[in-house]
């Protein structure tokens, strides 16, 4: 019956997500569109439940639910709703993205069939991971010790790309800011979400909710799923929402935007300086063995402040992204 | 005990085809405001049913999670609306 | 005897949570669905959900269902109460069988 309801699943998810994406095709206004892609990311986050990826879940839903449909919706603000795409694509396109795709699909070939037991990651990686690494780190959760600990350059990269990402955004949408504060203030007023009293008494209580649940997601990452990924898109999720409901000009009046691009720099440092702070005391870089008295105990210490890293720069940058693309001209 | 499980996700599963179905049709913005809105509810009611179905209720946060942060979409959409509707004339914000 | 309480619940909320979505394929105009998605929804979550909350076998567990339940009493309709109102105010109107 399990396997019934698990291959149920399986078919009803994917249908739906091949409905979202004709329906995305068909479709003619963006806004459309972007619900559509909020349904979208609804229906494969429980696909990643189903294939028991919990943490990659976790982050789906955290990044699906909150930001990527404020900051497109963000993004839509600033120019027409409709869409003037041509009903047939041009030929470069068409080719291009053939082409790409089939890449991709050679690019395939080289990986070991789906589910093959034989293949070189069950044989040598898989074991060490599954067997050793609850001994090796004093971690229950494998997908944070492997995440922060084996493949720790990985994600210094990844945090880096991060932090890349929130900076090109800065730069590219500098802070001309034609406006005075007076005159958003203003515009705040008369849109009608700044006085209506429902919305915001209730949503303004599940604020500090959603912050201790980031916290909660960024400190239990170790025994369960969560992390600082998936901590600090929560934790921005929750200053967004402040944003959105008070104004910019409140939300800047508490945080500045000095304080936004410290806290993105802030992150990485503590990543990699935890990296150079295990140098420092004899190890390789990112060796957090050396971090404590006992090996365990200093890989522990160190993923906690990696992981912490990750959560402040994450967090900082969808603050800094929203911050940037909901002020100026309407 | 499975079947039961079984059933109400097939129930889910009908309900969340429709809501998507709507709001393929729309033909206004807020039907299709609304049937994601429905669609949000249905994923988490079927993540919910199909974690206690197989016997691991303790990854329920993810469903916490959506229930705490799927309200920022429906307050941006709000916002960027009532924008739109402060900047023009009324009938322009219709979809 | 809690598997029968448990399953009764789950089986009422879905079949409301089925209603909910016929309704809102069926019904003519965009507030009428408003109840399906708004009203019916909320109660069929909360059945569900119920039933959830009494099979649960561990506190923590109980816990979480319990959250989940009085966040979707409060947020869902704050939810629904805001889209109406913007939709009110960026012109469109109710269907009425009177001329307007």
């Amino acid at each position: 019956m399990i396997d019934m309801i698990n291959i149920g699943m399986d078919i009803g998810l994917l249908g739906v997500l091949l409905a979202c994406a004709l329906l995305i095709l068909r479709s003619g206004s963006l806004l459309a569109i972007i619900l559509l892609s909020a349904a979208y990311s609804l229906s494969i986050c429980a696909l990643f439940v189903i294939l028991d990826a919990v943490d990659v879940a976790f982050t789906e839903a955290a990044v699906g639910a909150g930001i990527s449909t404020v900051l497109m919706l963000a993004v839509i603000r600033r120019q027409d709703e409709s869409l003037h795409a041509p009903r047939w694509p041009s030929a470069i396109s068409v080719v291009t993205g053939l082409g790409l795709g089939l890449l991709l699909i050679v690019g395939t070939l080289d990986m070991s069939m789906y589910g093959n037991p034989l293949a070189p990651v069950h044989l040598h990686l898989a074991p060490r991971f599954i067997g050793q690494s609850g001994a090796e780190t004093g971690i229950p959760n494998v997908v944070t010790s492997v995440l922060a600990s084996y493949r720790g350059y990985d994600t210094l990269g990844e945090v880096v790309v991060i932090f890349a990402a929130g900076l090109s955004v800065l730069l590219l949408l500098p802070s001309a800011n034609t406006e005075t504060g007076e005159e958003h203030e203003d515009r705040q007023r008369r849109a009608w979400i700044a006085d209506n009293p429902i919305l915001k008494a209730a949503l303004l209580r599940v604020i500090p909710l959603v912050l201790l649940f980031a916290l909660y997601v960024q400190f239990h990452g170790d025994y369960g799923p969560g992390g600082g990924f998936q901590a600090g898109v929560i934790f921005g999720a929750g200053v967004i929402t402040f944003g959105l409901l008070c104004g910019l000009g409140k939300l800047l009046a508490i945080l500045s935007e000095r304080w936004v691009s410290i806290g993105m720099a802030a992150g990485v440092l503590l990543y990699a300086g935890t990296g150079v702070a295990a140098m420092w005391r004899g190890g390789n870089f990112l060796d957090y063995s050396t971090l404590a008295e006992t090996p365990t105990a200093g890989q522990h210490t160190g993923i906690l402040l990696i992981e912490l890293g990750v959560g402040i720069t994450v967090a900082f940058t969808m603050i800094s992204l929203f911050i940037c693309f909901s002020r100026g001209r309407d | 005990m499975e079947i039961l499980y079984f059933i109400v996700l097939l129930a889910l599963f009908a309900s969340m085809l429709c809501s998507l179905i709507r709001t393929g049709l729309g033909p206004t913005w807020f039907d299709r405001a609304i049937s994601v809105n429905a669609f949000t509810t249905k994923i988490i009611l079927t993540i919910s049913v199909y974690l206690f179905a197989t016997g691991h209720p303790q990854y329920i946060d993810i469903a916490l999670l959506y229930g705490l942060i799927n309200y920022v979409g429906t307050l941006a959409l709000i916002n960027c609306l009532n924008r739109r509707v402060a900047a023009k004339t009324p009938e322009t914000a219709n979809d | 005897m809690i598997d029968l309480l448990g399953g009764t619940l789950l089986i009422l909320g879905s079949a409301v949570v089925l209603v909910g979505g016929f309704g809102l394929l069926r019904l003519p105009d965009c507030f009428s669905r408003l109840h399906a998605a708004g009203v019916i929804d909320t109660l069929g979550a909360w059945l569900v959900l119920l039933g959830l909350l009494v099979l649960s076998t561990s506190i923590i567990v109980a816990f979480k269902v319990l959250l989940l339940i009085i966040l979707f009493y409060f947020l869902s309709p704050v939810n629904s109460h805001g889209l109406s109102r913007t939709a009110l105010k960026s012109g469109l109107r109710p269907f009425t069988d009177k001329p307007s």
